[in-house]
């Protein structure tokens, strides 16, 4: 239907002239297949690509904009225009990239460009990821570019790292062998942005810096000196730069560890020096190779000057986002990583803890020295909890045997009182963004866990700091202690010049409740994950669980009269509360039903109204139908009933039929036997049968003789005891009936 | 000199007076007149006498000044215990009758715990509901400056142990192990000056804290039928005792103190792992101390103090 669709000149005409919304609808034209016509190859297409080509030339920010992503959508919908022109729109692209690269400065620069040179980045990577999978398209028309995209890319990233960091992460990625050339000059403008700008970069460019460095990893290193001849003849591993790299990264730990010994007195704990002592990898690769310990430069640290110490964590904080994206990142060979030698690291970073190892003496004195040490060490621990969060994301159960030595370094991260054992709430309260990520690593960590634990102490304490950073805190209460008698000293001295200073304060006893830091939802998710998963894997003791529960339902119950309907995590909570009383005599399942009225919540139904699944019941009668039946079985002889075990499947579906039925598959497999037909009569139940299955006839013609004798002693209790029927004791006293008898509920379960 | 009106009116004073035929005597002019006339206004639902039966105007009697009006008061009621142990009489009943623990009087106290004994024979229910408030004035009786009260109190205790000891020890483990210990001169801080106690009440409050120490460290061995044993311990059954979440403490703000330690304050001893461990890391050394000494002193307390070494060692 070519003379319904706009033709492609007409559009192409429009690309030059159009602005704004029109470029939008140009743009929508060309994503339509009808334009994948090998007759338009010829004519209409090279012209399309002819314009395109002429906007990217142009000298207008617009008109590049528009060319770029005009390409963009015309290779992406094009197959054709892609194969064909592709390669001319990449080559294009890239020189123009190019050229604002050599007349781009970071101070001149004006919005526009910034904005052309993001789609020219943008369009090129696409484009590249477009022609990548096809193997002649990218034979022909993409890895003779990348001689020239590289090093154009390489140039640009010292400059805007933001934009050209993602592009050279996939090429390094997938095209590492023609990215080798220029692997030296990368590895030069990484450890620029690495040493000297990282703390100005975003979070989200960090991570990506770090990520490029990993990956140039997948280029081998080769040594400058030769080999080891005895050792020529091995076949080197894939993946010896990659842990070459690893190793580089983890060397840097233990100089960093042993200036904290200028700080504690690390005497006191032989085995943290020994274990300190053995983070020596530098030995494990060759020395002149280009790696990241040479790439950092050292440490300034003077304990006169106390802010210097902050160095250390953020010297830490780099090492353990360098190492990151070597455990985690994606390679195209496997990887072996030192498992042993990561936790290692991690012990010894958490093991620089207060709890148990004093300050050095000469130290002491000095105030302001002593509390920024204090903080600095929470700081060093906690990038050790962050190395540690990333091993158990990515081999989360190859970290099992190391267990024990795990969690005993991690209860070193929860600061304790000087001289005593009761937890620092107030400390706690300080960490509080780092204890959320250490609750998320104890997450991550519990499922791999399972009931073998056996120590209680550790999580003890970890429930106490759960719940107390849990509160809301009221920062305008920590004050009112002071506040007044201050105040009044002041007015009874001077005259009141001022009211101003004074009069606010009133809101903060009138109001206090203005003042109040609430606790994000995020931080309750974390800790009711938690909780609910050691609730449900530990039996805790009374005074825990008593403080659980009480959390539990004081929150839930805020949250519904604060917002109307209880968090998920907490739903999940309560539902691990109640189904895990541990030592308690009762649960509270009556307080979570009403915390969760109206919330038709399953769990919490099934456990207040029990009832059988429903594929399996064969049968259901009424209860009156059934008491009749049991009072004409007892007046049966025992010979009767020995006839009746011979009944043939007839007369049981003609019974079926009288009755209430509830469909299922298994009654009609039943196959019908030949024996002769009888007057109906009840059919035994088999006691050997489970009561919820499928009763087969065949099953008890095998066994006749002992439903008999049992039958005998039940009947006898039957007539003797006179009970009324409730449901289960006429399955198993009548064993004449067929069907699966009904549960009768009573009314207070109906409530 | 002739006399002045003054003096003549003075000597008229002293002058005797005439008695006049017919007539009474004359009143002196400071008589006071001591009549009274008493009336009576009979308000029917007050009468005492016709209304033996209600036994709430009988409860005011226990707060009598006379030591006997309360005795006999007391006796009354355990009289009526059998008909009025299932009517809404009891707790009130209870609640007053609790604080006579405190009594002055012995026989007032010996009758309050036949008082409680026959409650607990009919429906222990009753004083498992009232615990709490039986558990603070055991305490008060504990620590009474009156030792005769202190002595008593060490017998109400094991009272109640027979017939709600479960329920006790769940709630006030370490309270009441603190407050036998102080009975017994047992304290940990040598402030307190040892007290000499005669062998007999050593040996009646080393009986009490073998009950305790067994009632609440000694996993109970239910030997009765597998039914009643299955639907007592399955957790999720509605509870056939009174208040069963009244230990979650929902409905109370607790005072936080900056002094007490908090492990104490916050410590559930609902579990029965929480008491063995209390038992063990606070108390165990200085009873072991203790009990030597009375194992050699022998007599009663020896053998008191037998049986309760025994009964750690079948703890441990």
């Amino acid at each position: 239907m070519s003379s319904e669709i706009l033709p492609l000149t007409t559009l192409a005409k429009q690309l030059e002239y159009c602005e704004g919304s029109q470029f939008q609808l140009i743009l929508k034209k060309l994503t339509s297949p009808a334009y994948i016509d090998e007759q338009l190859l010829k004519t209409e297409l090279p012209l399309v690509a002819t314009k395109i080509q002429k906007l990217l030339r142009s000298n207008q920010d617009y008109d590049i904009w528009k060319g770029c992503h005009a390409s963009v959508v015309l290779c992406s919908y094009n197959p054709l225009a892609l194969c064909v022109h592709g390669g001319q729109l990449l080559t294009v692209i890239y020189s123009r990239l190019e050229q604002k690269t050599e007349y781009h400065s970071a101070s001149s620069e004006a919005f526009s460009e910034k904005i052309v040179l993001k789609s020219l980045t943008s369009a090129l990577s696409i484009l590249m990821d477009l022609m990548r999978g096809k193997p002649t398209l990218s034979r022909e028309s993409l890895v003779p570019k990348l001689k020239a995209i590289i090093p154009c890319l390489v140039d640009l990233t010292a400059l805007e790292p933001e934009l050209c960091l993602p592009i050279l992460k996939e090429l390094l990625l997938k095209n590492s062998t023609t990215f080798r050339p220029y692997a030296n000059k990368y590895r030069q403008v990484l450890s620029k942005l690495i040493s000297q700008e990282y703390g100005n970069l975003d979070p989200n460019v960090q991570s990506l810096v770090c990520e490029n460095y990993a990956y140039l990893h997948l280029i081998k290193l080769q040594a400058q000196n030769s080999q080891d001849e005895h050792q020529a003849h091995h076949k080197p591993f894939h993946d010896e730069t990659w842990r070459i790299g690893i190793l580089s990264i983890l060397a840097q730990f233990k100089p960093i560890l042993e200036l904290c010994d200028e700080m504690l007195d690390l005497d006191h704990d032989q085995d943290l020096k020994k274990l300190i002592k053995s983070l020596q990898y530098d030995n494990l690769y060759p020395t002149d190779l280009p790696t990241s310990d040479k790439l950092l430069p050292g440490l300034k640290v003077d304990l006169n000057e106390p802010m210097t110490l902050w160095e250390i964590p953020q010297r830490l904080n780099l090492l353990i986002d360098l190492l990151s994206p070597f455990l985690s990142l994606p390679t195209p060979y496997a990887v072996r990583i030192p498992l042993g030698a990561c936790i290692s690291v991690f012990e010894g970073l958490l093991g620089m803890t207060r709890n148990f190892l004093p300050l050095r003496r000469e130290i002491r004195r000095d105030a302001e020295l002593v509390s920024v040490i204090y903080d600095v060490l929470s700081h060093v621990q906690f990038s050790g909890v962050r190395l540690l969060n990333v091993l158990v994301q990515n081999f989360g159960k190859c970290c099992l045997s190391m267990l024990p030595s795990i969690l005993g370094s991690l209860e070193f991260f929860i600061p304790l009182q000087l001289k005593s054992k009761s937890i620092d709430i107030k400390r706690c309260k300080l960490m509080k963004s780092e204890f959320l990520q250490y609750f998320q690593l104890l997450n991550s960590i519990f499922p791999h866990i399972g009931y073998q634990l056996q120590e209680l102490d550790f999580f003890q304490k970890l429930v106490e700091v759960a719940l107390a950073l849990s509160e809301d805190e009221n920062l305008a209460n920590l004050l009112t202690n002071e506040g007044p008698a201050k105040t009044q000293s002041n007015k009874a001295g001077k005259k009141q010049r001022k009211d101003n200073s004074v009069g606010a304060l009133s809101d903060m006893y009138t109001h206090a409740d203005q003042f109040i830091l609430r606790t994000s939802l995020a931080w309750y998710d974390q800790i009711n994950l938690f909780l609910s998963g050691l609730l449900s894997n530990l039996k805790l003791p009374s005074s825990q669980q008593v403080k659980i529960i009480r959390y539990g339902v004081q929150k839930s119950l805020g949250w519904k009269q604060q917002v109307g309907h209880i968090p998920e995590s907490f739903v999940e909570l309560l539902r691990a509360i109640v189904v895990n009383p541990g030592n308690e005599r009762v649960s509270i399942l009556p307080i979570a039903v009403s915390l969760l009225k109206g919330s038709s919540d399953e769990l919490f139904d099934l456990l207040c109204h029990p009832r059988l699944p429903v594929n399996l019941i064969h049968n259901v009668k009424g209860l009156a139908n059934s008491i009749e039946e049991q009072n004409q079985e007892e007046l049966l002889s025992n010979e009767d009933l020995e006839e009746a075990a011979d009944e043939p499947e007839e007369e049981e579906s003609q019974e079926k039929e009288e009755n209430v039925e509830i469909e299922s598959n298994t009654k009609r497999q039943i196959p019908e036997t030949e024996s002769e037909p009888e007057p109906p009569k009840r059919q035994r139940l088999n006691t050997n049968v489970p009561l919820f299955q499928a009763q087969n006839t065949e099953i008890l013609k095998v066994d006749n003789e002992p439903p008999v004798v049992l039958k005998e002693e039940k009947q006898v209790e039957v007539v003797q005891e006179q009970q009324p029927a409730s449901a289960q004791e006429e399955a198993s006293d009548s064993e004449s009936e067929m069907v699966i008898p009904q549960i009768q509920l009573s009314d207070d379960d109906e409530e | 000199m002739s006399k002045t009106k003054k003096q003549k009116q003075k000597a008229q004073d002293f002058q005797k007076k005439k008695l006049k035929v017919g007539k009474p005597k004359a009143k002196a002019s400071n008589v006071t007149d001591t009549s009274f006339v008493s009336r009576t206004i009979s308000v029917k639902n007050q009468h005492l006498g016709e209304h033996d039966d209600d036994l709430t105007k009988r409860l005011s009697l226990l707060k009598h000044h006379n030591s006997t009006v309360r005795k006999e008061t007391l006796q009354t009621f355990q009289k009526m215990i059998p008909t009025i142990i299932n009517t809404r009489m009891m707790t009130p009943l209870l609640t007053q009758c609790i604080p006579l623990m405190c009594d002055e009087s012995r026989q007032v106290r010996s009758t309050l715990m036949d008082l409680f004994n026959e409650v607990g024979q009919h429906n222990d229910q009753v004083l498992k509901l009232l615990c709490k408030m039986l558990v603070l004035y055991v305490n008060m009786a504990m620590t009474h400056i009156t030792s005769a009260i202190q002595a008593d109190s060490a017998k109400f205790l094991s009272c109640l142990l027979k017939y709600c000891g479960d329920e006790i020890c769940r709630q006030a483990f370490v309270k009441l192990l603190t407050g036998l210990f102080s009975l017994l001169g047992w304290n940990q801080t040598k402030s307190q000056s040892a007290r000499k106690l005669n062998a007999k009440q050593t040996a009646a409050y080393m009986d009490t804290l073998y009950e305790l120490i067994r009632q609440g460290c000694q996993e109970s061995v239910q030997a009765d039928t597998d039914t009643e044993l299955r639907s007592s311990t399955n957790q999720h059954l509605i509870p056939d005792y009174p208040q069963p979440y009244e230990y979650l403490k929902l409905f109370t703000r607790q005072l936080q103190t900056k002094d007490s330690p908090s492990t104490m304050v916050d410590l559930s001893t609902q579990d029965l792992g929480a008491r063995q461990r209390v038992l063990k890391e606070q108390n165990l050394p200085i009873i072991h101390r203790q009990l030597d000494i009375y194992i050699k002193e022998g007599g009663e307390t020896g053998k008191s103090a037998n049986s309760l070494k025994k009964l750690l060692e079948d703890l441990q």
